[in-house]
């Protein structure tokens, strides 16, 4: 596991497309929900995964039975769960001492 | 005038939209192959191990981004991907650092004994009993020379190895010259670009000691990163 992702704007998009999902999302799914480019994406998906707050499994079907690629599936792990909602809060507390300033 | 202008427009509008069919026709027609190509040459830029993964994932994406010209944005965005995640996601063979110097060392060395052999017959029972271990090192070596071209090696943290090998060893010549050879190298280097601000030769050695420490604390860093 490695340390801690950067948390840009981006990063907390994919992060909220995942914590709002009941399911798993394909990175193409989540690229439509956060509406960001494929160069923006799939870092942030690898940054999530390497530090363990996103985990990733291929669909079960073979591509031979769906008749097309298979989709690589991402759910978001109970640590990215604690990290997330930590940064949210750590967020909002910063946007409302912002609001008070 | 007016007339002969008109008929020309007409024309010139039958032609456009004749061929603007052909050419949307000829477009759809390749537009698979190309993102094909255009996935292929992202993936080139992964790491091995990652390649059969993003080239499947991507695909998918592909294949669920509507539309001929999404798809190609869409493939055209994965080449700023993969160059990103080329340089994110850590190499897993660079904890075979030490491997690799050990094997260039134990070349070295194996070249040595050799010559010391004086007949030919002795040379080639020497070689063939070592074979498997000149195979197993060669192959080592060879990898260390493809990440080096692909600048997946560290050279920083290679040579962080050696200086420690070199340190442990201090009876070992090969290792000994290398560690003196990158050294001398690396000052020369640092010289060459303080050239310009003229310094004092005391500030001078105080500042490459400094920038020496620094480097070695750095790749050291990162080797232990990389042996998490």
């Amino acid at each position: 596991m490695g340390s801690e992702p950067r948390m840009s704007a981006q990063t907390i998009k994919v992060l909220g497309a995942l914590m709002s999902s009941p399911g798993e999302l394909s990175g193409a799914e989540i690229g439509r929900a956060t509406k960001l480019a494929s160069g923006t994406l799939y870092p942030i998906l690898a940054r999530l995964e390497q530090v363990g707050w996103f985990e990733s499994r291929w669909e079960s079907e073979r591509p031979q039975v769906l008749g097309r690629p298979r989709r690589r599936l991402y759910r978001i792990t109970a640590v990215g769960i604690r990290n997330a909602r930590a940064t949210y809060k750590d967020l909002q507390g910063a946007l409302g001492r912002l609001a008070w300033t | 005038m007016d007339l002969i202008g008109a008929i020309l427009a007409a024309i010139a509008g039958i032609l456009v939209t004749a061929f603007s069919k052909q050419l949307a026709d000829e477009f759809k027609a390749w537009m698979p192959r190309l993102v094909a190509a255009v996935i292929q040459c992202a993936v080139r830029r992964l790491r091995e191990d990652q390649r059969d993964r993003y080239a499947e994932e991507w695909r998918s994406h592909i294949d669920e981004t509507p539309g001929e010209i999404g798809k190609l944005i869409v493939g055209l965005g994965l080449l700023l991907a993969a160059w990103k995640l080329s340089r994110i996601t850590p190499n897993p063979r660079a904890p075979q650092i030490e491997n690799i110097v050990i094997a260039m060392r134990d070349q070295e060395r194996s070249k040595a004994l050799i010559e010391k052999i004086p007949s030919k017959s002795g040379k080639f029972i020497f070689r063939l009993m070592t074979l498997p271990a000149l195979l197993k090192r060669s192959h080592i070596i060879n990898e260390a020379f493809q990440l080096s071209e692909q600048k997946r090696l560290n050279m920083n943290e290679m040579n962080e190895v050696i200086l420690r090998l070199a340190s442990e060893e201090p009876g070992d010549p090969i290792i000994q010259k290398w560690a003196a050879d990158f050294e001398n190298a690396w000052e020369k280097g640092y010289r060459k670009s303080a050239a310009e601000r003229n310094l004092e030769p005391s500030v001078l050695a105080a500042e490459i000691a400094d920038a020496r420490a620094r480097r070695r604390s750095e790749a050291r860093s990162a080797i232990a990163r990389r042996m998490d």
